[in-house]
C-alpha cells in the first residue's frame, strides 16, 4: 500500500512541476507584452487619470481641482457639445455606410469568375493608405481650385463643390475619406463568405428563394459574426478620429469637422491644460466602452453564430 | 519543495521588472542643483562646448540664422553651436522640452504669457546688469514684447511688420491705379471686386486668422482685449469693432465666397500669388527678398488701407532669444544671445531685406526706410504701439479660439454682427476668469 502511495505521490509532484514549468513558459513568453502593456499603456493610463483631477501646464506642478474638469467640461465648455455632436455624426454615418459597402463588394467579388485575386488586390490596396499621408492626398482631390474631383464635375457640367472650406458640405467629405479604407473588412467579408457552406444555398434554391432572398436570408445571417466584429473595431476606431481632421480641416469651417479628439488636442497641446484633456479622453474612454457594451449586449438577438445552429 | 521553487522564480521576476522601472525612468528630474546662476567654467577656459540652438525657421529662413551662427562660431572657437529646426508644433516641442529638463541652451519665443509662469525660463535681468548691456539700442516697443510680469525674459531677434503685396500686371491688365498709401478701406474694397474674376483673387481674406486681423481693427480706435489683458467684453464688441467687422466681411464677400487658397498653400497663399492668382496679399517682410530675387513677378508693396478718421497702426511681429533657466551653459548660451540680438549678429541675419533689425543703429545703417519696396513695411511700425493680444494674458489662446469661432460664424454663415460680437465677448470673457 504505501509503495502504490509513494509512487502515485511521486507521479503527482512531478506532474505538478510539469504544469509549473509549462505556466513559467507561458509568462515567460507573454513578458515582453506584458511589460509594454504595463509600462507603456496602463501606466500612463492611470497617470492620466491621476492627472485629470488637476490642472497642469507641464511646467511646474500639477494643482489639485476635484471633479472641476468633469463639471467644466458638461457646464462651461463652449466646444464640448460641438466636439460631441460632429464625432457622434461622423461615426453612425460611417460605421454603417463601412459596412454596407464592405459586404457590397465582397459579395460581388464573390461572384466573380475571372480575375477574382486580381480585383481583390485592387479593392484591398486604398486601405493600405493611412494616416497623415491619406489626409494630404484627399486634401489636394478636394481642393477647389486644382483638386481632380472638382475638375470632373467641371467637365460634367457640374458646379464646383467647396469640399473643404464649406461648412455644409466638409464632415462628409471626410467620410467619403473614411469610406476609401473600406478594402480591409471587405477581405474579412470575403473570406467569411467562402466558409459559408453551398448547402444552405441549395436548400434555399428548393426552396424557391430568387437572388435577393439568397442574400437577405442566407448570406447575411451567417455573415453576422464578421458584422459584429466590424461594427465593434470601426467603431472604436472613428471615435478616435484625429488625423483626418487634423490635417485636412483643423477643425473648420466654422468647427463643422471639430471631432472630439481635436478638441483633446487642442486643449493639451495649444491651452495646455493637460488636466482638462485627460478628463475629457476618460470620458471619451468611459463611452466607447459603454456603446461597445450595448453593442454587445444586443448581439444575441441578431447574431447566428453557426456553432450553435442558428437563431436565438 | 515546489512553493520555495515558486517564491524564488517569483523573485527573478521581480528584480527583473525592477531593473525594467529602473531602466525606463532613466533619465527623469534632473536634480535642481544645476541651478546655479553664472556656471563654473567662468573665464572663458578653453574647453570644448556644445551649445543647442532651437528656432522655428527651416530652409531659406533659416539661412540668415545660420549665416550669423557660423559668424559666432569663428569669434568663439571653443563653442560649438548645433542648429535646430522645428518648422512645425514649435510650442509644443518647447513646452515638452521644458517640462522635462531637456530644453535647447538657446531658444526663441514670442509666447511668454505662457512659458513664464511655470519658472521655466531664465530670468535674463540679472544678465544684462552684470554685462552692462545696453538695452537701449532696441527700439522700445520691441523691449516690451520681451518682457511679462515685469521681467526680461529674451533679447529681440528680428521684427517684421506687415503690408500688402500687390501684382502690378493684374492690375494693369484691369486698368486699376495701382494703390497708394493712406488709401480708404472703401477704395480697398473697391480695387478687390475689380480684380476678383474666375480663376482670380483681388485678396486672400482668412477667416480663421485673428492674430494678422488685429492691425484693422487697431487702425479703427478699437480693440481685442484691454491694455491690462483682463476685459474682453465691452471691448471686443465695441461700436468701431463692428464698424471693423463689417469691412472685413464686405473684403471677404468682394473677393472670394470661400476662401480655397487658406489651408492647401503654404505659408497662407504664396505660391497663389506668386503664381499670379492673387493680386494683392499680406504678408510680413520675409518672402520679400527671394521674391525680388526670383524676379518673375512685377510687384510693389503699399501699406494697409485705413477707415475715414483712423490711423495706420500696424501689427509687429517679434521674437526674442531666452534660455531656460536649468541650462548648463549659461554663460556661452548669454554670449550667444547677445551676438544673435545686437548690432553683429542682427547685421548678418536681416541682410538681404530678409527682415528688420531690433538694434536702431543697425536699420538705420541697412537704409530698408528709404527702399521702395521696404518703405511701406517702415511706414506701418510708425505709430505702433500696441501689443498683440497673445502678449497680455496668458489665457489668450483660449479666448482667441471663441473669437476665432465668432468671426468664422460671421464670415461662413453671415451671422448678425452686432450680435455675434456681443456673444463672443461674453463667452470670451468667461474664459479670463
Amino acid at each position: 500500500m504505501s509503495r502504490t502511495n509513494a509512487g502515485e505521490a511521486a507521479l503527482l509532484r512531478s506532474a505538478r512541476r510539469k504544469r509549473w514549468k509549462e505556466n513559467l513558459a507561458g509568462w515567460f513568453f507573454v513578458s515582453p507584452w506584458m511589460f509594454g502593456f504595463v509600462f507603456l499603456m496602463l501606466g500612463p493610463m492611470l497617470f492620466s487619470l491621476v492627472i485629470s483631477f488637476t490642472e497642469w501646464n507641464m511646467v511646474g506642478a500639477p494643482k489639485f481641482l476635484g471633479f472641476d474638469n468633469y463639471i467644466r467640461m458638461f457646464t462651461s465648455d463652449p466646444f464640448y457639445y460641438r466636439a460631441l455632436t460632429v464625432t457622434f455624426k461622423y461615426v453612425f454615418l460611417t460605421v454603417p455606410l463601412q459596412v454596407i459597402l464592405a459586404i457590397l463588394i465582397a459579395v460581388l467579388l464573390n461572384r466573380a469568375t475571372v480575375g477574382i485575386r486580381f480585383f481583390r488586390a485592387v479593392f484591398y490596396m486604398p486601405s493600405l493608405i493611412q494616416g497623415v499621408t491619406l489626409a494630404l492626398i484627399w486634401g489636394w482631390m478636394f481642393n477647389a481650385d486644382f483638386g481632380p474631383i472638382n475638375f470632373f464635375l467641371e467637365q460634367a457640367g457640374l458646379p464646383r463643390v467647396h469640399w473643404l472650406t464649406d461648412p455644409d458640405v466638409a464632415l462628409y467629405a471626410l467620410v467619403i475619406v473614411a469610406l476609401w479604407g473600406v478594402g480591409s473588412p471587405m477581405v474579412l467579408y470575403l473570406s467569411a463568405l467562402r466558409t459559408i457552406s453551398s448547402e444552405y444555398y441549395e436548400a434555399a434554391d428548393i426552396d424557391g428563394a430568387g437572388r435577393i432572398r439568397k442574400f437577405f436570408s442566407v448570406t447575411l445571417p451567417l455573415l453576422t459574426p464578421t458584422v459584429l466584429f466590424n461594427i465593434i473595431t470601426s467603431l472604436i476606431a472613428s471615435f478616435q478620429t484625429i488625423v483626418l481632421a487634423f490635417v485636412m480641416t483643423g477643425g473648420g469651417p466654422a468647427e463643422s469637422t471639430y471631432f472630439y479628439s481635436l478638441h483633446v488636442y487642442r486643449s493639451a497641446f495649444t491651452h495646455f491644460k493637460m488636466g482638462y484633456a485627460s478628463a475629457m479622453a476618460w470620458v471619451m474612454f468611459v463611452m466607447i466602452v459603454l456603446l461597445t457594451g450595448l453593442i454587445l449586449k444586443s448581439s444575441k438577438y441578431w447574431v447566428h453564430y453557426e456553432a450553435d445552429g442558428g437563431g436565438r | 519543495m515546489i512553493s520555495a521553487k515558486r517564491s524564488w522564480m517569483s523573485v527573478v521576476v521581480m528584480v527583473l521588472c525592477v531593473s525594467l522601472l529602473a531602466a525606463c525612468g532613466g533619465n527623469g528630474k534632473n536634480e535642481s542643483g544645476s541651478e546655479v546662476v553664472g556656471s563654473a567654467s567662468a573665464g572663458g577656459s578653453p574647453e570644448k562646448v556644445t551649445l543647442r540652438f532651437m528656432t522655428w525657421d527651416s530652409g531659406q529662413t533659416l539661412q540668415p540664422y545660420q549665416n550669423a551662427i557660423n559668424a559666432f562660431m569663428e569669434k568663439h572657437p571653443n563653442i560649438e553651436v548645433k542648429v535646430e529646426s522645428v518648422p512645425d508644433n514649435y510650442d509644443q516641442k518647447l513646452l515638452t522640452a521644458l517640462a522635462s529638463n531637456t530644453a535647447p541652451d538657446v531658444f526663441m519665443a514670442w509666447n511668454y504669457p505662457l512659458y513664464v509662469p511655470g519658472g521655466a525660463l531664465e530670468d535674463l535681468g540679472p544678465w544684462v546688469e552684470k554685462d552692462q548691456y545696453d538695452l537701449n539700442m532696441y527700439y522700445p516697443i520691441l523691449m516690451d514684447y520681451m518682457k511679462y510680469d515685469g521681467k526680461l525674459w529674451g533679447l529681440p531677434t528680428t521684427y517684421s511688420p506687415r503690408a500688402i503685396y500687390y501684382n502690378k500686371k493684374l492690375f494693369d491688365e484691369a486698368k486699376v491705379p495701382y494703390p497708394q498709401d493712406g488709401w480708404t478701406w472703401d477704395e480697398f474694397v473697391e480695387t478687390v471686386g475689380k480684380l476678383t474674376k474666375p480663376g482670380q483673387y483681388g485678396f486672400i481674406a482668412t477667416p480663421d486668422d485673428v492674430f494678422t486681423a488685429q492691425p484693422f481693427f487697431w487702425s479703427n480706435g478699437g480693440d481685442f482685449i484691454s491694455d491690462d489683458g483682463k476685459q474682453i467684453e465691452g471691448v471686443l464688441n465695441s461700436e468701431q469693432n463692428v464698424k471693423t467687422m463689417e469691412f472685413l466681411k464686405r473684403v471677404y464677400d468682394a473677393s472670394s465666397k470661400i476662401n480655397t487658397a487658406g489651408k492647401f498653400s503654404t505659408n497662407n497663399g504664396i505660391e497663389a500669388f506668386q503664381t499670379g492668382q492673387i493680386a494683392m496679399w499680406d504678408n510680413g517682410m520675409w518672402p520679400l527678398g527671394d521674391m525680388l530675387a526670383a524676379g518673375k513677378l512685377d510687384l510693389g508693396t503699399v501699406t494697409h488701407p485705413i477707415p475715414e478718421g483712423g490711423t495706420l497702426k500696424g501689427i509687429i511681429h517679434t521674437s526674442g532669444y531666452s534660455m531656460p533657466k536649468n541650462g548648463e551653459h549659461k554663460d556661452e548660451a548669454w554670449e550667444l544671445i547677445k551676438f544673435m540680438s545686437g548690432p553683429e549678429g542682427s547685421k548678418i541675419i536681416t541682410a538681404n531685406k530678409f527682415a528688420f533689425s531690433p538694434v536702431k543703429q543697425v536699420d538705420k545703417e541697412n537704409g530698408y526706410a528709404n527702399d521702395p519696396y521696404l518703405k511701406a513695411f517702415a511706414k506701418e511700425l510708425e505709430n505702433s504701439d500696441k501689443l498683440i493680444a497673445n502678449m497680455r494674458t496668458e489665457k489668450w489662446s483660449q479666448a482667441e479660439d471663441i473669437i476665432r469661432s465668432g468671426f468664422q460664424a460671421i464670415f461662413y454663415n453671415n451671422a448678425d454682427i452686432k450680435k455675434m460680437l456681443d456673444t463672443t465677448a461674453q463667452k470670451a470673457q468667461e474664459v479670463l476668469k
